[in-house]
């Protein structure tokens, strides 16, 4: 993996033609030059570095990984963000396209950087159900990859069949998610509302979301075929 | 296995569960982040509404309550608001770091996502941006300045709470209590002049929907009342290219006294052709470096053209010699 040097954050410009125009003084993103294009800088060294598009695009996609990871949309969230941070103080790897999207090595790298986030965030509240084991989180983030849930556009398409989806369960169903994951209500706390086991209750979930994977597949399958 | 178990517990599962089992578990965990993404938001969002009609309530009951009270009036004045960003946004610190969540100070730069943006300073101004909208918030308390380097951006701004400046890349607007769009964008213009030449050109409208607004643009200064628009056009950055070549020559050009004034750098250029390239000696480290190169040397440089009454040449900002193989020189 071929990483990059010299970057200069304060590349002045100058009217008569001197000086870098790479970059913006102050500014992180490319200006004048296309997105994820090596730029020579002043300071010497090749620099890449993302574009605005590419930031936000990295922030979706970490806040899906951090959900995937953790199920605390706040935490996914607050950590997406942080990854971001810190993935700007540090040389970005080679890995974006001549379009600015991450590439395989730049999303491996900055979902690293939010899994080690999130395992520190484990230490300091041991109440957070967070995957910690490297084995499951190296599956976890293979499966995150092979289903493209990296990629915006497949993830908002998910989002709309899911939604055209929830429509067609029972309502007790519904009223069962919405008490879950739209009142954010842990599922023990559901079943003793309820008046039931939570294991019973935990399984009754699963079945609920196993149809409603079912559907969505379907409902994509269908439109692929339209 | 289940999503409901504890990591430890998972950790243990997950060695024993066949590979059908951990499939299976994969994609029960795809499918509650995706639920979790859309009904969590959902959620999230009327508990905030829902939290606004609280805190309306509970605010009106302590008007009431304090009704008398002056003090609290007081206390309240001396405070100053705190932005809030909603919306989809990226927030990068003035020297291009990162920022941490709710840490957003002045200098700080938000570029709008694709949903657009909502930057709000309660009780002195608030924001929309469009997708793609670059902004920075400068200036200081009771005296707000908003950097405007691209996009669209709607300002609502509450009048008599000190100034509000957008500085544009072609001038600025002082808005005087009042809504307005400000819309920067870049258009890139081909002109003929001896060579090709390319020219970023930025464009500023401004559009006034409340109130009045005082521009002071380099061939504009003046009030646009409600109602009225006005597009301010400006010569903006002018755009080069990178290349490798092999030089060819490198020849003084002279003033009558002698005096050299630039250098001219013949390149045959990787790809085909030979092009020539500028060297001022306003730009000393190019100057030494062009002034040092032998014909048959190879370089990498980065160049801008020049405006028209410099001859429409190509102006060299960077230069490096390359080794024999076209690895650059360490």
């Amino acid at each position: 993996m071929k990483k990059h040097s010299g970057l200069s954050t304060s590349a002045g410009q100058s009217g008569d033609g001197s000086g870098c125009r790479c970059l913006v003084p102050g500014w992180f993103f490319l200006s004048d030059s296309e997105p994820g294009r090596h730029s020579i800088m002043e300071g010497g060294g090749l620099a890449i570095k993302p574009d605005a598009e590419t930031l936000i695009h990295a922030q979706g996609m970490l806040y899906r990984f951090g959900l995937f990871l953790s199920g605390e949309p706040d935490l996914a969230r607050d950590m997406a963000q942080d990854t971001i941070r810190v993935a700007l103080s540090k040389d970005w790897p080679a890995g974006m396209d001549a379009e600015g999207k991450l590439g395989g090595e730049a999303g491996k790298w900055l979902r690293g950087i939010l899994h080690n986030l999130l395992r520190n965030q484990r230490r300091k509240d041991r109440r957070s159900r967070l995957l910690f084991d490297s084995e499951i989180v190296d599956a976890a983030e293979r499966r995150f990859v092979e289903t493209r849930a990296d990629q915006d556009e497949v993830w908002q398409a998910r989002r709309a069949a899911l939604a055209d989806c929830l429509k067609r369960l029972p309502a007790d169903d519904r009223e069962l998610l919405r008490e879950r994951y739209e009142l954010g209500r842990a599922v023990k706390d559901v079943a003793e509302l309820r008046r039931l086991e939570a294991n019973a209750l935990s399984k009754r979930l699963e079945r609920v979301r196993r149809a409603l994977r079912g559907c969505v597949e379907w409902r994509l399958k269908d439109e692929t075929h339209e | 296995m289940d999503l409901d178990s504890t990591a430890e517990e998972l950790a243990r599962a997950w060695g024993e569960a066949p590979e059908a089992q951990r499939s299976a578990f994969l994609d029960d965990l795809l499918m509650e982040t995706l639920l979790m993404d859309v009904l969590a938001a959902k959620g999230k969002a009327r508990r905030r509404s829902a939290w606004v009609w609280r805190a309306a309530a509970a605010a009106a009951a302590f008007v009431l309550l304090m009704a008398g009270a002056a003090g609290w009036w007081l206390w309240n004045q001396g405070r100053y608001p705190r932005p809030d960003l909603s919306g989809e946004f990226v927030v990068t610190a003035e020297d291009g770091g990162g920022v941490k969540t709710g840490d957003i100070r002045r200098g700080c730069r938000v570029t709008a996502g694709k949903g657009g943006a909502r930057f709000r300073l309660k009780g002195r101004f608030e924001l929309t941006l469009d997708a793609g909208c670059r902004i920075a918030w400068k200036g200081r308390e009771k005296e707000e300045v908003i950097d405007l380097d691209e996009g669209r951006m709607r300002s609502v701004v509450v009048p008599k709470q000190g100034t509000f400046t957008v500085v544009t890349p072609r001038g600025s607007l002082k808005a005087l209590g009042t809504d307005f769009v400000t819309d920067v964008r870049y258009e890139t213009l081909l002109k003929e002049g001896g060579t090709m030449k390319m020219n970023r050109v930025a464009v500023v409208t401004v559009m006034v929907a409340a109130g009045a607004v005082a521009c002071a643009f380099d061939n504009y200064t003046g009030v646009l009342n409600v109602g009225m628009s006005r597009t301010f056009a400006a010569e903006g950055e002018r755009q080069g290219g990178e290349l490798n070549g092999t030089v060819v020559g490198v020849e003084s050009v002279k003033a009558q006294n002698e005096k050299a004034i630039r250098l001219v750098l013949t390149l045959t250029v990787e790809g085909g052709g030979q092009e020539t390239f500028i060297a001022g000696p306003g730009n000393a480290q190019v100057y030494k470096t062009v002034g040092a190169l032998k014909a048959g040397d190879r370089v990498r440089l980065g160049w801008v053209p020049g405006g028209a009454e410099i001859g429409n040449q190509k102006w060299i900002r960077v230069i490096r010699k390359l080794e024999g193989g076209g690895e650059e020189k360490k």
